[in-house]
């Protein structure tokens, strides 16, 4: 028997009402994809049909936690989504969050959850102690994701030991965006899933540890004795030391990087320069002015750390504002500054309290802030520059920085009314339909939005979020942003961040990494950076699961089987190299600013995919895997059903 | 006296690492239903409480149990379970003013301060577990008042 593992798979079928339950796949099975993303993907590659469309009921939503999820390793709480995307339609949706859900969901039982159908009217999902029932949720359709967590919990008479991922409006309105969060700070916002779940009319699903199990392990000693060395090896990579407030203190919240540091660590001093997204990408050089604007307010609000199952970082935050229009407001964010230059820095709003309001809002909506965030921040730059009028914005003045206006905006996309209709489709839509010059003006990646950073000065983070093979997300890095990967070769952050020289092997490299930890069941903040953390790995493999000859050596080619396996998943469903040319062209020019600026990552897009494609072992020019290596990755078999070369 | 588990549950931050690492060392499995420490949690009020045996010195389950089966160790200042003698009538998780002691099966169990090194306080990141001196419970506290007065009375320095 396997540890690790609970054993047991939920199948829910929302069409007809009807919930069973199957055990996992073979071991054999197990050990090539082990969980998460690769083990959700294996199964939604055999059981999907490739005509099946995002919305379609047939479209499933595999809710997978990992070998590792539950156990005591730093941040073993990921949750992954794996869907047939609706931010593209053709890629896998790889979409991870935190909190709590995901070992709750195995001391309830279950390893996943696979979800398939359509309700007739809004159901929500209740799980605990080996049993599991939908019930109505007419009553909460509707409502925010805060107040359905809320009403969910209070229903069930737990506050205390009950998780809730629930969608918002956006969601129910099937917006592009949608997204799904859980236990008020963690949102799942790649990959459109919030929007598939509305389509689903599922409104939430809650997990109770109520008269639940305890997870076996394999070599518990050997288990706890990873763990330790693994926690003490996370706290050390610059990119984490920063946001602790004390030699043993969790994280005292995002907002006091600068207010506690004396001495900006590198990572730091690139990311405030240069990489800030504001004001459509339209003024790079107003990235660090909004950056000090917000933060050295930020540092005095009131801010607690809000810490996820066994993380030893705590990068969650309770925010009271302080001042401004909305003082008294208490916000409850998470994770980087994505969300907030997605929501607020990219159309311009310097006010503080706004900052963290408009982000809040995104959160309650249940929305990613950077597939819409881009849309709005789009019908800004084309009103600066008269494209659009007042006459098109129903009296709206789109004019940097007008807060107010967002929050209109996001009532009429959500209502899909007037403007709003315009702009919820993502940004590569909104410019089709303002028309005219906005196409030029359109940041997006394949239609859609993308992690929200200025990455025009990272260039193996663009190469990244442009060949991903889910929807634009983080897989794979390189080292030109916050964090080293010392244990793939790269003990610092390179040197020369916009330039072309060795991004794609960083990117094929970190990749790989990247794709292994998303199939572990962890949180990518406990492995990033972190030195040794391949040994701690493949260690916690072995002494959780008890495969004791797991090897670094095969993780990594577990990481590339799964970035070959995404490629043959989008294949069947018509990606080709076109769509990984679909960039905005703001972000193929040279931005005017920064630390790239005059230096255009359009001149070498081309040569670094193919690069990049050489690199995964696939044809340079077409991207299509080649047969020596589906071969070498075991991938024959999913490789079948391919268009004709 | 003998060192204890100080807890302080204003710097708890709920990631139920105790409860995860004091059930695989206990059970060999990840959970939190064979731990020892219980996490008590209000997390819309981000409020969680570390429940654990705080090892009296007249403990009333020794005192309420039939057959002797609880007893204080003078020397390591544990109160320990002899899973022989005991006949499972849970008299004792009746008689512990804090609920801190818990049937695992047939048997109760309770925190034994893992013999001197406790698991749960090699992981606790946020300083909500510590293994000190009784007189040093609150020490933190004290030090923190002390601080405030200390500002509030500074006077101006003459330069």
């Amino acid at each position: 028997m396997l540890g690790g593992y609970v054993g047991k798979i939920l199948r829910v079928d929302l069409t007809k009402e009807a919930i069973t339950e199957e055990g996992l796949p073979s071991e054999s099975t197990l050990r090539k994809y082990l969980g998460g993303l690769g083990l959700g993907l294996k199964i939604l590659d055999e059981e999907q049909p490739v005509d099946v469309k995002p919305l379609d009921p047939e479209n499933r939503m595999i809710f997978l936690t990992g070998p590792l999820t539950g156990t005591a390793v730093p941040s073993a709480n990921n949750l992954a989504i794996i869907t047939l995307s609706n931010e593209t339609g053709y890629s896998v949706g790889s979409s991870h969050a935190h909190g709590y859900f995901a070992p709750y969901l195995k001391f309830a039982g279950y390893d996943g959850i696979i979800v398939k159908g359509a309700a007739k009217k809004p159901v929500y999902l209740w799980i605990r102690g080996g049993k599991a029932e939908l019930r109505d949720a007419s009553h909460i359709w509707g409502k925010d994701t805060h107040e359905t967590q809320d009403l969910i919990k209070d229903e069930l008479g737990d506050r205390s030991e009950t998780s809730v991922a629930a969608i918002g409006p956006a969601g129910e309105n099937l917006l592009a965006g949608g997204a799904i969060e859980t236990d008020k700070h963690h949102l799942w916002a790649k990959g459109g899933v919030g929007s598939i779940m509305g389509s689903k009319k599922l409104k939430a699903i809650a997990v109770s540890t109520r008269g639940g199990k305890g997870i076996r392990i394999s070599d518990a000693e050997g288990l706890l004795s990873v763990a330790r060395e693994w926690q003490q090896a996370a706290l050390s990579p610059p990119v984490w030391a920063a946001t602790i407030s004390g030699p043993k203190g969790i994280n005292q919240g995002y907002w006091r990087y600068s207010g506690k540091l004396k001495e900006m660590p590198p990572w730091f001093r690139r990311y405030k320069q240069s990489l800030l997204a504001v004001k459509n990408l339209s003024d790079p050089a107003f990235g660090p002015v909004w950056g000090k604007g917000v933060y050295d307010e930020a540092v005095k609000f009131k801010t607690k750390a809000v810490g996820c199952f066994s993380c030893p970082r705590g990068c969650g935050y309770t925010t009271h504002i302080t001042t401004g229009p909305y003082k008294g407001v208490m916000t409850t964010l998470a994770g980087g500054g994505e969300n907030m230059e997605g929501a607020a820095g990219m159309v311009g709003v310097t006010e503080p309290g706004t900052n963290f309001y408009l982000t809040d809002l995104y959160d309650r909506l249940g929305l990613d802030s950077s597939t819409p965030g881009c849309a709005i921040s789009l019908a800004f730059e084309c009103y600066e520059r008269g494209i659009i009028t007042k006459k098109d914005t129903e009296g709206l003045e789109l004019k940097w920085g007008n807060g107010d206006a967002v929050i209109t905006l996001l009532e009429k996309m959500v209502k899909r009314e007037g403007f709003g209709a315009v702009l919820a489709d993502g940004p590569k839509k909104a410019a089709e339909r303002i028309g005219g010059e906005a196409p030029k003006y359109a940041v997006h990646i394949k239609g859609t939005g993308m992690n929200m950073h200025d990455w025009r000065s990272a260039w193996s983070v663009m190469l990244a979020q442009i060949t991903g093979g889910a929807s634009p997300c983080w897989q794979g890095a390189g080292v030109d942003a916050f964090s080293p990967e010392p244990d793939l070769g790269f003990p610092n952050l390179s040197d020369d961040p916009a330039s072309a020289e060795g991004k794609a092997e960083a990117v094929w490299k970190t990749r790989s990494k990247k794709l292994l930890e998303d199939s572990l069941g962890i949180c990518w903040f406990g492995a990033w950076g972190v030195p040794g953390v391949m040994d701690f790995e493949r260690r916690a493999i072995a002494a959780t699961v008890g495969w004791k000859d797991f090897t670094v050596e095969e993780g990594l080619t577990l990481g590339h089987r799964v970035s070959t396996a995404q490629r043959l998943f989008g294949m069947k469903r018509g990606l080709t190299k076109e769509n990984d040319l679909d960039v905005g062209q703001r972000l193929l020019e040279a931005p005017i600013a920064g630390l790239a600026a005059g230096k255009a990552f359009g001149d070498y897009i081309v040569d670094l995919i193919k690069q990049y494609y050489t690199l995964e072992g696939w044809d340079p020019e077409s991207g299509r895997p080649l047969p020596t290596t589906l071969k070498r990755l075991g991938l024959e078999e999913m490789a079948k059903g391919l268009p004709a070369d | 006296m003998n060192k204890v588990l100080i807890v302080d549950p204003s710097k708890c931050v709920g990631c139920r690492l105790c409860q995860t690492v004091c059930s695989m060392v206990k059970s060999g499995e990840a959970g939190i239903y064979k731990s020892r420490i219980k996490n008590i949690r209000f997390p819309d009020d981000y409020f969680f409480a570390p429940l654990v045996c705080p090892q009296c010195e007249i403990p009333y389950c020794a005192q309420v149990c039939p057959t002797i089966a609880l007893t204080k160790n003078p020397e390591t200042g544990v109160v320990e379970l002899k899973k022989e003698k005991c006949v499972g009538c849970k008299m004792c998780l009746v008689a512990c003013p804090f609920g801190a002691i818990y049937m695992d099966g047939s048997v109760p169990m309770k925190c034994d301060l893992c013999e001197g090194d406790p698991m749960c306080v090699k992981f606790c990141r946020s300083e909500a577990l510590t293994y000190g001196e009784p007189e040093d419970i609150g020490e933190g506290k004290r030090v923190g008042v002390a601080e405030k007065m200390k500002e509030a009375s500074a006077a101006p320095v003459e330069v």
